[in-house]
């Protein structure tokens, strides 16, 4: 999927800007605060139906201003064009339109215009907590799995709900609990499964990816850590039901689940050095963008936000690589300055398209 | 909107407290009473309203809207059903009684299980119901309850409750609605109409 066009209206501190993009590379550059992250936000606003940042959505509205809204142009490879439209109002509720027509579940927009964000907070993948790795394998597998989205959405509610039984006072008998635990058995049956599947594939991708651009031959390794590995579930969920009670929250579930990362069987978090963790997250973001076009059959469109930062060396010829090999989708990546992508694209003979912007307003295109 | 009359003005307000009613159609509502005949708007409005405020109860037994301390249908059908159907509120009642399909007795919870909203199993006619299917001769209990997350959970939680008591209980079919087309159900009503599918039956000319 190409994104042909975007428009943006009163978006974050963007206040009304166009942009034609081209298929391959575009690079989009502006000093610090111009606008560049904002962009390949609402980018992935349109895929996802929300900032890959985690805000509320009255934040995305430019200041003083009442609403905000974004349109994208997107063309398939067999020519079919799609207009995606988000828009939000102070007031209202979110509205999401698939050319013209309202979508009411953002179930229907996921996975038909698939993007990866590479970001810099992207250091919390190794370093944050179970919460950063569970958006990664979620993001992921809800682009690609209905069955995944509906079941951790309908788990989410229970949760919730769970979570508000323990709570009251006087506080609950067995059975009310029970209640919760077993409508969510089947549940986290199927995320287990889904999970377990992906994380095993996840490791071997990563693996490969690391060795092509690691400079020595270190096996890089993934575990998922999940309280069910190899148990029953209702077992697990049963021997916690007492010390849930007391305790007055849930204490299992896949909301707890982790991926552990492991470098020559230790622990990545503990003992990688920074090359060795720039070269694990690269390989990470890499694998979602190929987990996305296998299962997707399509390419995501690729947002790199201020990534020449990030590389050096071999990680930036092997992206290079990556992206001369065809077919590649869409790239979309930000920098300070022009310069610098300039002279690694004509080095390698790859076109590109350059926009500058700068205080939220695109200045000038130039191919 | 400015009234010349505080009078006016407050019985405005009163009225769009209403469900469904706005400011206008307050108004609306307001200048027609004055209109009427001080009398007829009394004697034919006011009073049976200011009536039903003062004099409804809730049955005793199903917690249903009743005149007296037990409702007309508890009267009616507790010496011939041993079947009760356990709804959320009294407007389902109504619904399942205008179908005309259903003879039996009635149980009315008052919402489902939502900690969520505040509610909790002790915040609805739970205990009642187990005591009823405890102390007279039921034999079936209908769960007529809506098949969302929060509808479920309550159905499981009253299941497990009566299970103990060896009463059969029941769940309304669930399927693909009359005069529906089926391009239009969604995926998980119709994936669960084929599970669940039944004989057909040919009638007899």
């Amino acid at each position: 999927m190409i994104l042909r066009e975007l428009e943006l209206d009163c978006f974050k501190n963007i206040h009304r800007l166009s942009l034609s993009l081209r298929p391959g590379i575009n690079v989009i550059y502006g000093d610090n605060g111009a606008g560049k992250t904002n962009l390949l936000d609402a980018i992935y606003l349109l895929s996802l139906g929300k900032s890959h940042f985690h805000l509320a959505d009255n934040a995305l509205i430019r200041d003083e201003e009442e609403f905000y809204r974004v349109v994208g142009h997107y063309s398939s490879g067999d020519d079919k064009t799609y207009d995606v439209v988000v828009k939000h109002q102070r007031q209202g509720k979110k509205q999401i339109e698939l050319n013209r027509k309202k979508v009411n579940r953002v179930k229907e927009l996921l996975g038909r215009f698939p993007v990866v964000f590479v970001a810099p907070d992207d250091i919390s993948l190794v370093f944050g907590g179970g919460r950063d790795r569970r958006n990664l394998i979620n993001r992921t597998l809800c682009q690609c799995d209905s069955d995944y989205l509906v079941s951790l959405m309908k788990y989410n509610r229970l949760l919730r709900q769970k979570d508000a039984m323990l709570k009251k006072w006087p506080k609950p008998d067995r059975l009310e609990v029970e209640t919760y635990n077993y409508q969510m058995i089947p549940l986290v049956e199927t995320i287990h499964l889904k999970r377990s599947a992906y994380i095993d594939e996840l490791g071997a991708v990563i693996r490969g990816i690391y060795a092509d651009i690691s400079d020595d031959d270190e096996c890089v390794s993934t575990e998922y850590k999940s309280q069910f590995a190899l148990r029953n579930i209702a077992e697990v969920f049963r021997e916690q039901l007492d010390a849930e009670i007391s305790i007055q929250r849930p204490l299992v579930g896949i909301q707890r689940d982790d991926i552990l990362l492991y470098i020559e069987g230790k622990l990545f978090k503990k003992f990688g050095s920074q090359g060795q963790i720039k070269s694990l997250l690269y390989s990470m973001r890499m694998s979602e963008y190929h987990f996305l076009s296998k299962s997707l059959g399509e390419k995501p469109i690729l947002l790199l936000d201020d990534y020449f930062e990030k590389l050096d060396g071999k990680r930036l010829s092997a992206l290079l690589l990556l992206i001369q090999q065809a077919p590649f989708g869409q790239v979309i990546l930000t920098d300070t300055e022009l310069s610098r992508s300039q002279k690694i694209f004509e080095r390698h003979g790859i076109p590109y398209a350059a926009y500058a912007i700068d205080k939220g307003e695109l200045l000038t295109a130039k191919k | 909107m400015s009234y010349s009359s505080k009078l006016l003005q407050e019985a405005v307000a009163a009225l769009s407290m209403l469900p469904g009613i706005g400011k206008k159609s307050a108004l609306r509502l307001s200048l027609y009473l004055i209109a009427e005949r001080q009398e007829d708007v009394l004697r034919e409005f006011i009073a049976p309203i200011a009536k039903m405020i003062s004099d409804i109860k809730f049955c005793q037994i199903c917690h249903n809207l009743a005149d007296g301390e037990i409702c007309s249908i508890c009267v009616e059908r507790s010496h011939k059903s041993n079947t009760i159907c356990v709804v959320e509120s009294i407007r389902d009642v109504m619904a399942i009684e205008d179908t005309d399909q259903y003879q039996g007795l009635y149980h009315v919870l008052g919402g489902v299980i939502s900690p969520l909203d505040g509610i909790a199993v002790e915040h609805l006619n739970i205990e009642s119901l187990v005591k009823r299917v405890e102390g007279h001769n039921i034999q079936e209990v209908i769960m007529a309850v809506s098949p969302t997350i929060e509808g479920e959970t309550t159905i499981y939680y009253l299941s497990k409750r009566l299970q103990p008591l060896g009463v059969r209980v029941t769940l309304l079919a669930r399927g693909i609605s009359f005069g529906g087309e089926l391009e239009y159900a969604d995926g998980l009503t119709l994936g669960r109409s084929i599970v669940t599918r039944v004989p057909y039956e040919i009638s007899e000319l």
